[in-house]
């Protein structure tokens, strides 16, 4: 391990954080393709069962491919009007093509039970396959998503070459439960000739059956919006001491820590998380906290560097966090001392 | 030893390397060291999470410095957005505040190749050697690629966009 670590938290805690956090993804990668896969299976079982016509069985599941080049964009039906974006190196998977070959089907990125189709040029896929004949208006049609349910299903980076690129539409720091993957369901029978609701099999709580209807996911319906929760608020490191020039002279010589972290834990229904640091009540700092990548319902945000003081004794600073949201605000607070910097002579 | 303890202890011995180079360009762009420390956190998790592809692969530190990139440059622009930006007492952080915000809003409207040969040059601090092995392209390619982002940047920043890049580059 290096000397002189130069993140708040210790080397081996990132360290550990880091490993669940990608066990985890990578245990969610394997069960959207798992669950995908089965779905598509029993699709085509399904599909041959009713003596599907055009349909070429391909046993294995949806296949995974890369949108390779300068990204694709995606149609509710092919030749028609745009409906999306994906970008070089996004990750989807193919359910179907057109009669001539030139589309490929794939499951909708926004929405795992939806199907939109891209130019097959655009996409590299994993393995090559017979994919099965779909009509568009077998499909589920691309349904409208509220302004909060903004976050993507692109669940892997294509890892050969292009890591994801998080645009506004595809960003996973959303602190939402839906946030980096599409919820694990199951996918409708595109492979059935019959587009009927019977195609619908999925969880997902929609009852969109054709490809007219739009439909909202299901966010907060209720009238009152749930009341903001914060259960602990905490600045780290302490002791903080104020910075003179040149910049980091105190760290070094005094130790202290010129800046710090505000942290906020246990945040729930919150859509901002703004902090104030006052010294005897008169407010010296303020700010506003992001969510955590890797922390569940934990904001964070860096406080200081604060300049030198007249007083020359150290001063108790509060900071009081507050998570905001429609239902209301809640607040912690936490207390630390703020030390001067006594330069050396 | 399994194949996963095996992948597991390959990505430790890389561990330090590449979260420091994660960090150093996400701090650059956000300043931030909380968020910073964050978002390399979450590069690095995809990495492990792809590391049997990936850890064997010589570009491997610009996959991960490419990620935190667009991680850092995503969250800078929704910040941006934002009415409550942070404020300190010293008022000198809003110059560096605006030049940041400056620098990430023009570089995210560079196409995608020249933004990561700007990123891991100036940013990440790779050398040219190293941006073209990391991106699988040509010395040249690269010299290519920076002539014609630095231009964009100049474009949008004015002339003085590479000491506005070297700046922020200098930080952290």
């Amino acid at each position: 391990m290096p000397e002189n670590w130069p993140t708040p938290t210790p080397r081996d805690e990132l360290l550990a954080r880091v490993v669940v956090r990608g066990r985890r993804i990578r245990m969610l990668n394997r069960l959207l393709i798992g669950v995908a896969a089965a779905a598509a299976t029993a699709a085509g079982a399904v599909g041959l069962a009713l003596g599907a016509s055009g349909t070429v069985s391909f046993g294995g599941g949806p296949v995974g491919a890369d949108v390779g080049g300068d990204g694709a964009t995606y149609f509710a039906c092919p030749n028609t009007g745009a409906v999306g974006e994906l970008h070089d190196g996004d990750r989807v998977y193919l359910t179907g093509q057109d009669d001539s070959g030139d589309w490929v089907q794939v499951r909708s990125p926004l929405v795992s039970t939806s199907r939109v189709w891209i130019r097959g040029e655009h996409v590299d896929p994993d393995e090559q396959v017979d994919l099965p004949v779909a009509t568009c208006s077998d499909e589920v049609g691309e349904l409208e998503l509220a302004d909060d349910a903004t976050t993507t299903t692109t669940t892997t980076e294509a890892v050969d070459q292009e890591p994801d690129e998080p645009e506004e539409t595809t960003t996973t720091v959303a602190p939402s439960t839906t946030a980096t993957t599409a919820p694990p369901t199951t996918t409708p029978a595109t492979t059935a000739p019959t587009p009927t609701t019977t195609t619908t099999t999925t969880t997902v709580p929609t009852t969109t059956t054709t490809s007219t209807t739009t439909t909202t996911v299901p966010t907060t319906t209720t009238t009152t919006a749930p009341a903001p929760v914060i259960t602990s608020a905490s600045v780290s490191p302490t002791p903080m001491i104020r910075r003179v020039s040149p910049a980091g002279s105190c760290e070094s010589s005094f130790g202290g820590h010129e800046t710090s972290t505000v942290r906020a834990d246990g945040v729930a229904n919150a859509t901002s998380v703004p902090w104030v640091a006052r010294i005897n009540g008169q407010q010296v700092a303020s700010g506003s906290l992001s969510p955590s990548l890797q922390v569940p319902d934990r904001w964070q945000g860096s406080i200081g560097p604060f300049a030198q003081g007249s007083q020359q004794s150290p001063d108790q600073v509060t900071v009081v966090v507050t998570a905001s949201g429609p239902g209301g605000s809640a607040q912690r607070s936490d207390s630390f001392t703020l030390n001067e910097c006594e330069a050396p002579f | 030893m399994t194949s996963t303890v095996r992948a597991q202890t390959g990505f430790e011995e890389a561990f330090d390397d590449l979260f420091l180079r994660a960090f150093r360009v996400a701090r650059r762009i956000l300043a931030d060291p909380a968020t910073a420390e964050d978002v390399a956190a979450e590069a690095m998790a995809r990495a492990f999470a792809h590391w049997p592809k990936i850890g064997d692969q010589p570009w491997r530190e610009g996959w991960v410095v490419r990620v935190a990139t667009n991680l850092s440059l995503d969250i800078a622009r929704k910040r941006s957005r934002l009415t409550d930006v942070a404020v300190q007492e010293a008022s000198a952080e809003d110059d560096d505040v605006a030049v940041r915000l400056a620098l990430v809003e023009a570089m995210a409207r560079l196409p995608r190749r020249q933004r990561e040969v700007v990123a891991l040059r100036h940013l990440a601090g790779m050398s040219e050697a190293e941006t073209a092995a990391a991106l699988r392209v040509s010395a040249g390619s690269v010299k290519t690629h920076l002539s014609r982002g630095l231009a964009a940047l100049r474009k949008g920043l004015g002339p003085d966009a590479p000491v506005l890049v070297g700046e922020v580059a200098g930080d952290a």
